[in-house]
């Protein structure tokens, strides 16, 4: 069989690359900075003056959700694994996403307004009156972001080096620094119109790959002649001949099949960094909501539906196994690759562009959660006397803080044992945060103890099974099963076994009209 | 490997993108119906 040849890094590819990642970040810069002086206490520092439009909180919402992973990785699995990854390569982002926004959108606005909180476990903690539920919800979030957090940067740096033939510490560096600055200076809003603005070169860029690539391949039949000229189990949906125990599970068994769709929905109501951007919004009109909807949808859906399934496949029909013997990038060459052959330089440095983007967003997303989680929830709520100014330049250093690790471990191989935790941080997100934050929201006999008891058992279930993963003595799904269940018993059972919240705090909590 | 062996998966991938497209039109018009938190 005849495939492409992998393309070098040329100094045009080198520059245009450079221009297309500095074009992206002036923008997010000069739209981080509309925000800048749209506060004047912490509060406000924290989530604005709840004025976001339905526009840019669709957007950012849609940012936040789709990682360097969804946009790098994910082609990676399809490439690898053919059609039968891609259940687990965005083809369901819509099962997730848009069930966020209806469960959660109004529901966070309007519980954070009538009890004037500023972070998610701040409205938890309120909602079921308990100073100790915001605690243990910090720390969680704490752990499972700071782990889901350290990868974020490494497929923008991998994707930098092979487009540009440049080392991606310079580039990273600025990247993490223009990210603080308009944190730093803008808070919630800054990051929200940043996070906007990425989450439509995300859409963009995704949308035109992937129209792109099923056009250049000669449309699924061209396509699938290709694959099954190289071999035939790479159109199957289901892959048996994997193993059905480590991540492998997720493509060569139902269990594991039957696990995507749960981990995604999960996963995208669950995720603090997803809900965390109806903090700030407006209150809003029928129209608006349908407004936000589709951007959601038009960004987070059908760009994402191809770009994670068509681009791994179409980059496998053109290059065969060609990238999996190139290290250490192998498969996460899938989509910068498939640019390359499509558009040239020019589609190359707008991908490299967009990968940055959906890094930074994602990134810029849990930091702020998890500086707010030092801050607010711990700080604030133990020592209140602390004062606003102190707590926003505390603020700030942690967000340089946070920033910064991320981009150490993109140089440094992160610690084996964090390594191990950080793909399953997305299962523990979901599986807990699903009940505690989107059942609780609706569900009035849900009490603290039942949050509390899903926190607990969602964290050690979690930190059990990414060993058991390793060692290949469990599936993902099985993992994601064993998380959701346990989780949805012990928040329910525990629930109905421990005295709600006071009656006065529910009626706020639950207004009748 | 016949035609329709070779079209099966985007069959299905197709009616995955369109059923929760669908699904998406069809939950947000739910909620837009039912919310009492919309002006």
């Amino acid at each position: 069989m005849q495939f492409l040849e992998v393309p070098k890094p040329t100094v045009a590819s080198g520059v245009w690359g450079a221009i297309a990642v500095a074009l992206m970040l002036l923008f997010s810069l000069w739209f981080g900075l509309m925000g800048r002086r749209r506060w004047a206490t912490f509060d406000e520092y924290m989530v604005g003056q709840r004025t976001m439009g339905p526009i840019i909180t669709g957007a950012a919402v849609a940012a936040a959700y789709l990682s360097g992973w969804a946009f790098c990785g994910s082609a990676g699995i399809t490439y690898t694994f053919g059609w039968s990854g891609m259940w687990f390569a965005g083809v369901w982002t819509l099962v997730g996403i848009m069930p966020c926004v209806w469960f959660t959108a109004l529901r966070t606005r309007e519980l954070s307004a009538a009890f004037g909180a500023t972070t998610l476990p701040e409205l938890l903690g309120r909602r079921f009156d308990s100073k100790l539920l915001q605690t243990v919800i910090s720390i969680v979030m704490l752990v499972f972001l700071f782990m889901y957090s350290i990868g974020q940067l490494k497929a923008a740096g991998g994707v930098w080096y092979v487009a540009t033939g440049w080392s991606p510490l310079a580039c990273l560096l600025v990247a993490v620094l223009v990210t603080w600055v308009y944190m730093a200076l803008g808070g919630y809003t800054s990051s929200q119109w940043a996070m906007g603005f990425q989450g439509a070169v995300i859409g963009a860029v995704g949308l035109i790959m992937g129209i792109l690539a099923i056009v250049k391949i000669g449309g699924p039949i061209g396509l699938n002649q290709k694959l099954v000229a190289e071999n035939p189990v790479l159109i199957k949906l289901i892959r048996p001949d994997l193993p059905k125990v480590g991540p492998t599970q997720l493509f060569s068994s139902l269990v594991g099949v039957l696990a995507c769709p749960v981990l995604f929905f999960t996963m995208a109501i669950g995720f603090p960094h997803n809900v965390s951007r109806f903090l700030g919004m407006r209150e809003l009109t029928k129209r608006d909501y349908a407004i936000m909807c589709f951007f959601v949808w038009l960004i987070a859906g059908v760009p994402i539906m191809m770009d994670c399934a068509w681009n791994g496949l179409v980059s496998r029909a053109l290059y065969g196994p060609k990238l999996l013997k190139i290290e250490p990038w192998k498969a996460d060459l899938a989509n910068p690759m498939v640019a390359w052959a499509l558009g040239g330089i020019p589609l190359l440095a707008a991908y490299v562009a967009g990968l940055f983007a959906a890094a930074l967003s994602t990134l810029a997303a849990m930091v702020f959660i998890m500086a707010g989680n030092v801050t607010r929830d711990l700080i604030k709520l133990w020592r209140p006397q602390t004062s606003d100014k102190t707590l926003i330049w505390l603020l700030r250093i942690l967000l340089g803080v946070f920033l910064f690790i991320p981009f150490l471990y993109t140089f440094y191989k992160p610690p084996a044992l964090l390594a191990l935790f950080m793909g399953q941080a997305a299962i523990a997100l979901g599986g807990i945060f699903f009940f505690v934050t989107a059942i609780s929201y609706y569900w009035k006999r849900a009490t603290k103890w039942g949050a509390i008891a899903a926190c607990i058992y969602g964290t050690v279930m979690t930190l059990w099974g990414a060993f058991q993963i390793a060692q290949k003595k469990l599936g993902m799904g099985s993992l994601l099963w064993i998380v959701v269940i346990g989780c949805g018993i012990c928040y329910f059972l525990v629930s109905l076994l421990t005295r709600p919240p006071r009656e006065e705090v529910l009626n706020k909590a639950f207004p009748q009209k | 490997m016949g035609e329709v062996d070779l079209m099966f998966p985007f069959w299905v991938w197709l009616t995955v993108a369109i059923g929760t497209s669908v699904m998406s039109l069809v939950g947000t018009w739910v909620v837009i119906k039912k919310s009492r938190l919309l002006k």
